[in-house]
């Protein structure tokens, strides 16, 4: 069994809002789609390097510091 | 009425594969079969060694050097390929990408405003919310990478988080590159 606490509760949450929101972006028209984000941040030498920042501290994050 | 002669006899029938008049063996396509199977065997190479090279990986603890070089060494190897790659081949200048974006958020509809504004929302509340566990420091209070420890913990849930991390990144470094210049 495993034992949730209060933080699990609010990634949880966090999780759903992500996904429904992911979907909604994704079907509805008029709204800004995954997809346009990421062309968005590839158009340029700003937004690639922004891009790569946020990579490279999600990176070292997920596979340098407490797992 | 009699056919007038042509001036080139007609092509007699070869046996298909066999070598044409004057020896040539490589026919038309030859070439770009050739090109097409260099790609895929090189494709194949690079799959294999992102993914010996993340199982490799994979074996090496988040506090052990190993693992930290190695994060570090692929970082410094996309951002040589972004720079290698894409230099003189982007799209638009850091200016007009600033300005168009702050153009078509200012003259975009409601609905789309209100999207965009939803995404910035969710990401600060990832961010803020990491950020609070990290400095509440309780059992309470995981952090982002505690419950991706989950995952990369294992050896094989940790290579298939950087062969994905990998993808991200090299996706960042290649897509979206105009054409190379002809001049």
């Amino acid at each position: 069994m495993i034992a949730l606490v209060t933080g699990d509760a609010v990634w949880a949450a966090l999780a759903t809002a992500w996904v429904v929101w992911l979907v909604v972006a994704s079907t509805l028209p008029g709204l800004p789609r995954p997809a346009a984000l990421g062309r968005w941040l590839v158009a340029s030498w700003a937004g690639r390097l922004l891009g790569l920042a946020l990579w490279a501290e999600a990176g070292w994050h997920l596979f340098c510091q407490r797992p | 009425m009699h056919q007038r002669a042509t001036a080139t006899p007609p092509e007699p029938a070869r046996r298909p594969g066999a070598p044409d008049p004057i020896g040539a063996r490589i026919g038309p396509g030859r070439g770009a079969r050739a090109v097409v199977v260099g790609a895929v065997v090189a494709g194949a190479v690079v799959v294999g060694a992102v993914v010996v090279g993340a199982w490799w990986a994979g074996g090496r603890p988040w506090p052990t050097t190993t693992a930290h070089v190695t994060v570090l060494a692929v970082i410094g190897v996309v951002v040589v390929t972004t720079v290698a790659a894409g230099w003189g081949r982007q799209r638009w200048t850091s200016r007009t990408w600033i300005r168009a974006t702050v153009r078509r958020v200012r003259d975009a509809p409601v609905r789309y405003r209100l999207g965009v504004a939803l995404w910035a929302l969710l990401a600060a509340a990832a961010v803020a919310w990491d950020l609070a566990s990290f400095t509440g420091a309780s059992h309470q209070l995981p952090t982002f990478s505690r419950l991706a420890g989950d995952l990369t913990g294992h050896r094989a849930g940790r290579a298939l988080a950087l062969v994905a991390w990998v993808v991200v990144g090299l996706a960042l470094a290649l897509a979206g590159r105009k054409g190379p210049d002809r001049r």
